[in-house]
């Protein structure tokens, strides 16, 4: 069962870029949801067609079942969102911020003090927004968001300004929601090692193109078959002489010898021979073919 | 309906703390705070005006001089900038536009919120008038106790019609404020307005203008400073701010890119 399903979005702006190009989405109810790209990549715009900002020019948009067009009010009972900058009022402090929600939403008066203990602004008392700080304000736009009990969280880089430690509270704070509540969050990133730990889902755009969509552990399956033996030695030349001796096929790479996956066995094997060739043996590790590498190359490829 | 009072209640929250309040309170005493301090200053000649038959008339007409040409369009034209204003400038339309609220619904509790500071205006400078025949009485021990009744009924009846004066001007400038994320184009086209009304007001069309229309009203006991029209110019005033107000919401509608 999908939360939210994106069908072939499209759209230009009116200096007339074609900044998506048939977007399809699709985010399974409970995930929580990566959504990559890197910077103008159309992330941001994607996410401002789904809540409506954006009038939708082609395709189609539907949360919780229901198309989005005809049930926009209803739906947006249920979502809780921050695009880009938090949108709070400078002049009223975070209680009376989150008091205009409570007015609009009809929650209980207790959410306010929760969210604000949720998110760590507990003690920001009386202060007023404007005399917050970056990450200060971040955090009082997720609590804006959560305020309503949402079942749906859209977060555009909900860790912009943030410090290590307030990434991974927020972090921890986000798989709470999504494995107590049940809540499905959407999040966008232009860091893959930012929100790797968190997702269960990841959406790939380049360009305004999908270029990935599947499960995270899927995404890691695909890198398996790329992986290889890195070896770092005093004389390249020599070793490669003596691995072809020994039937290994090696390549010549920037910083060192790329070799084929093998078995531990054949590794120390490998390494006795070099040894015994008056070849100093520097490092042998695996080149592991990353999740950002993987990223980079299908970011690469959508060019 | 439910969720205009939802939405309206939200849009009031927001007007805490910000200039509405003091720009409410400075606009309406100003003028009362003048009349006191001069009656004061002149207190030997007050013998007189109090023992008149005719005071609260006379009071009432010198207080809404400053107020009709003066106070009440620009008052107008600020309070909706400000209103307007504070989603622009805190970059919160898309928050605003991301809660389950209609677009009817927001666009009518913003202009809520602004009429209700326009009537609080209003109260606020009618208790004014009140304290600036009462506070000088006070004070001073040869004054007696004004003479004559208030006559109520006049004034309510003034009061409605000042009001129907500025609607124009607040349909206008919502308009603009809405489209406008600079605040400086509601406020320069706003001043070049009332300018350009005041310039107007010996032109026997300038009632076309929607910005004269708390001036004509003022004037017409003071003939010979403007051109006052035969025609009902409230009329024409809410005609103007009907018009204005439906082509705000049109174009609000009408916004492809929502915050
Ligand atoms: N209001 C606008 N008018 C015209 N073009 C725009 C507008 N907003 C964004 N764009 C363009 O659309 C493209 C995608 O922008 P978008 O903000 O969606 O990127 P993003 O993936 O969110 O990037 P980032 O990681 O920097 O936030 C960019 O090329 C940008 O220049
Ligand atoms: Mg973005």
């Amino acid at each position: 069962m999908y939360c939210l399903e994106a069908f072939e979005l499209f759209h230009r702006y009116s200096n007339h870029d074609v900044v998506l190009d048939g977007i399809n989405m699709r985010v399974p109810e409970g995930s929580i949801y990566g959504f990559l790209g890197p910077n103008g990549a159309g992330k941001t715009t994607t996410l401002r067609l789904l809540l409506g900002l954006l009038r939708c020019q082609q395709g189609s948009i539907s949360i919780f079942g229901r198309g989005f067009e005809r049930h926009r009010i209803e739906i947006l009972e249920h979502v809780g969102s921050m695009i880009e900058s938090p949108s709070s009022y400078d002049h009223l402090d975070a209680t009376e911020n989150l008091a205009i929600l409570q007015r609009v939403y009809r929650c209980p008066k207790q959410r306010i003090a929760e969210v604000l203990a949720q998110v760590g602004l507990a003690a920001t008392q009386r202060k007023k927004v404007r005399q917050f700080s970056l990450g200060m304000k971040q955090r009082l736009g997720i609590a804006m968001a959560l305020l309503h009990r949402p079942k749906l969280l859209i977060l555009d880089e909900p860790t912009n300004g943030l410090d290590a430690n307030g990434m991974v509270e927020i972090r921890q704070l986000l798989v709470r929601l999504s494995r107590e509540d049940g809540i499905t969050i959407l999040l966008s990133s232009h860091l893959l090692a930012e929100i790797e730990k968190l997702v269960t889902h990841v959406g790939v755009i380049g360009r305004g193109r999908m270029v990935y969509e599947g499960t995270l552990a899927d995404l890691r399956q695909q890198q398996q078959p790329s992986m290889s033996l890195s070896v770092r030695t005093s004389n390249d030349r020599r070793a490669l002489e003596v691995l072809s001796g020994l039937g290994v096929l090696a390549t010549t790479v920037a910083d060192g010898l790329a070799l084929p996956m093998m078995p531990d066995g054949h590794v120390a094997n490998l390494n006795r021979h070099l040894l015994q060739a008056g070849i100093d043996v520097y490092a042998i590790g695996t080149r592991g073919y990353d999740l950002e590498s993987i990223y980079l190359d299908m970011v690469g490829s959508a060019a | 309906m439910i969720t205009f009072v939802r939405a309206f209640k939200g849009e009031w929250l927001k007007t805490r703390h910000s200039l509405a309040g003091w720009l409410v309170l400075c606009g309406s005493l100003f003028t009362p705070l003048a009349i006191i301090v001069a009656r004061l200053v002149h207190h030997r000649r007050l013998e007189p005006i109090y023992s008149a038959e005719d005071f609260w008339p006379h009071l009432w007409q010198d207080a809404w001089q400053s107020m009709a040409i003066f106070f009440l369009p620009l008052f107008a034209i600020m309070v909706t900038s400000l209103i307007t204003q504070i989603e622009h400038r805190n970059n919160a339309w898309k928050q605003v536009h991301t809660l389950p609220l209609g677009l009817g619904a927001i666009f009518v509790s913003k202009l809520g919120v602004i009429m209700l500071l326009i009537v609080q205006f209003f109260v606020l400078f009618n208790l004014g008038i009140w304290l600036s025949a009462i506070i000088p009485y006070q004070l001073t021990a040869a004054v007696p106790y004004p003479q004559g009744a208030i006559p109520f009924g006049d004034f309510l009846r003034d009061n409605a019609r000042y009001f129907v004066d500025c609607l124009p001007i607040i349909a206008v400038q919502y308009l603009l404020g809405l489209r406008f994320r600079n605040f400086l184009v509601p406020l320069g086209v706003g001043f070049l307005m009332w300018i350009g009304a005041l310039a107007a007001l010996p032109w026997k069309f300038g009632y076309l203008i929607p910005y004269t229309y708390s001036m004509l009203d003022y004037l017409k006991h003071d003939p010979g400073k403007a051109f006052i029209p035969t025609i009902d110019t409230h009329l024409f005033a809410l005609g103007y701010a009907v018009a204005f107000i439906m082509a705000a919401y049109v174009l609000f509608r009408a916004m492809k890119e929502r915050g």
